[in-house]
């Protein structure tokens, strides 16, 4: 009998450790998974109130390193907007606030061949200009591909496992 | 009889004790322990935020501490004139001149940040010193001040030249890093966090106008998604590379010369004065560890003790609860 009493306690402990392990989605916080990708810039806009970081592949670092003149083949943009957000802990500091667009440029073009870009909306509503109309996804990739890289002293080993593409 | 003589002696030890207590207690009154040095460099501000500093701050923060009879009755004149010390040693208002400008801007921020969070003034003053209590326009006037004694620079040629000089370096792959880099402390620095999962990204409009983006291990990422990071675990590691901005009158701004990348990694057994966490910063395309002895994380640590609810780290994910 007093195993059984011992049994029905550690399970329902086991239980109880259950429920405190899965926090509650409302405490839970979300980050922006790059798969892979490595920061080529981040900018902002104050007035705008949002946040952007500019993700690419090796060959999309270098296209953006030489200015895009060149498209490297299979170079992976992936420009992610966020809202401005005041940080509580510092006044005179914004923080990424809710996500609103995930936008991704690539060049599809085989080697040798001339850059054959596509644009895709993978998360949020179409950017919209200062009326409210939807931007074209040609000038959109017009912007994404106008921010010059951010330098990073120091010698970068590459990702072990590129998993973007 | 033998008793008596006991009782008569013990008697004559007990009144020799309060007799001796008395004294001391009256002797110590004597002990003034905070003395007003002279007032040599003081603050040159607008007068309605000297008046705010004044009632709030300058009490503790300046050479001239007024105290009422409680605050001069020892013991409670001793504690007083610690945290005065204290106070003074952080930043007086008597010699503030005598601060660069940019030095006297971080203070201004710092004493914003510390007003809004809380902390200051002391809630064992103010319980005291009720008067000393900052309202929301006291501390919307030490917010004005702030900002006007930051000025933006619009389109600063000064860093969109250097940031031009330091891209034409990266581009060929000339970035000028050799060996091991290692700060004070023992922490070193390393490139790899390019690698690892983006946490954040921040700007500033303070007196360190920058934009940063802020990485996570695997450790501090798991912690921070399920938001268990008071405190973060053992082996967590934050990284943040930081660069100057360039701001334009549209609203723009975007990243201009390299600044610094810093490091926050938790070791409770290593880094036990700044509650486990070791920082690290590398300033400059050369990445040169700042502070000369390991003593430079103190400062570091009591900047992010307004981030304390948050395990001290600043630039974490909102909960989904706040996004909305």
């Amino acid at each position: 009998m007093r195993n059984y009493i011992l049994l029905l306690v550690v399970l329902l402990s086991g239980a109880v450790a259950c429920k405190q392990a899965a926090p509650d989605k409302e405490d839970t916080r979300e980050m922006y998974n790059a798969r892979g990708l490595r920061v080529i810039t981040s900018f902002a806009n104050r007035k705008a109130r949002t946040m952007s970081v500019l993700y690419g592949n090796e060959a999309a670092r270098q296209t953006a390193l030489n200015g895009y003149i060149t498209h490297l083949p299979g170079g992976v943009f992936t420009l992610v907007v966020h809202k401005q957000h005041d940080n509580k802990y510092w006044y005179g500091s914004y923080l990424n606030g809710a996500l609103l667009s995930v936008e991704t440029v690539r060049n599809v073009a085989m080697p040798q061949q001339p850059a054959k870009l596509t644009y895709q909306l993978q998360q949020g509503q179409p950017p919209a200009d200062s009326t409210g109309a939807v931007i074209s996804a040609q000038k959109r990739m017009a912007y994404i591909l106008s921010h010059t890289p951010s330098v990073f002293p120091g010698s970068i080993p590459l990702p072990s496992a590129n998993t973007a593409e | 009889m033998k008793v008596n003589i006991l009782r008569k002696k013990r008697w004559v030890f007990a009144a020799a004790l309060v007799v001796l207590l008395l004294a001391s207690s009256l002797l110590i009154q004597l002990l003034q322990p905070v003395r007003n040095p002279p007032v040599t460099h003081p603050m040159q501000a607008p007068p309605e935020v000297t008046a705010v500093l004044r009632r709030a701050c300058y009490d503790c923060h300046s050479n001239e501490t007024r105290l009422n009879w409680l605050d001069k009755m020892a013991p409670a004149s001793l504690l007083v004139a610690k945290d005065v010390n204290t106070a003074r040693s952080r930043f007086n208002f008597s010699t503030w001149d005598t601060l660069s400008l940019a030095d006297q801007q971080g203070k201004m921020w710092e004493m914003v940040n510390m007003v809004l969070n809380g902390k200051m003034p002391l809630p064992t003053y103010t319980a005291l010193h009720p008067e000393a209590r900052l309202t929301e326009q006291d501390i919307a006037i030490l917010k004005k001040y702030a900002q006007d004694i930051s000025p933006a620079t619009l389109h600063d040629t000064t860093i969109i030249q250097q940031a031009a000089k330091e891209l034409n370096q990266y581009r060929s792959h000339a970035t000028p890093v050799a060996g091991k880099i290692v700060a004070a402390n023992g922490v070193p620095f390393f490139a790899d966090f390019q690698n690892w999962q983006v946490i954040s990204t921040t700007n500033r409009f303070d007196n360190n106008r920058s934009i940063r983006v802020v990485y996570g291990n695997e450790t501090a990422v798991k912690a921070i998604r399920a938001n268990k990071i008071n405190p973060f675990p053992e082996g967590s590691t934050i990284v943040k590379a930081v660069w100057n901005i360039v701001e334009e009158g549209n609203g723009d701004i975007i990243p201009g010369s390299f600044a610094n990348v810093q490091i926050m990694t938790k070791d409770d057994k290593r880094f036990p004065e700044t509650n486990g966490w070791g920082y690290a910063k590398f300033n400059g395309t050369e990445l040169k560890p700042y502070g000369k002895t390991a003593a430079f994380a103190i400062s570091c640590h009591n900047c992010h003790k307004a981030a304390e609810e948050n395990g001290y780290v600043f630039n974490i994910p909102l909960p989904n609860r706040e996004l909305k």
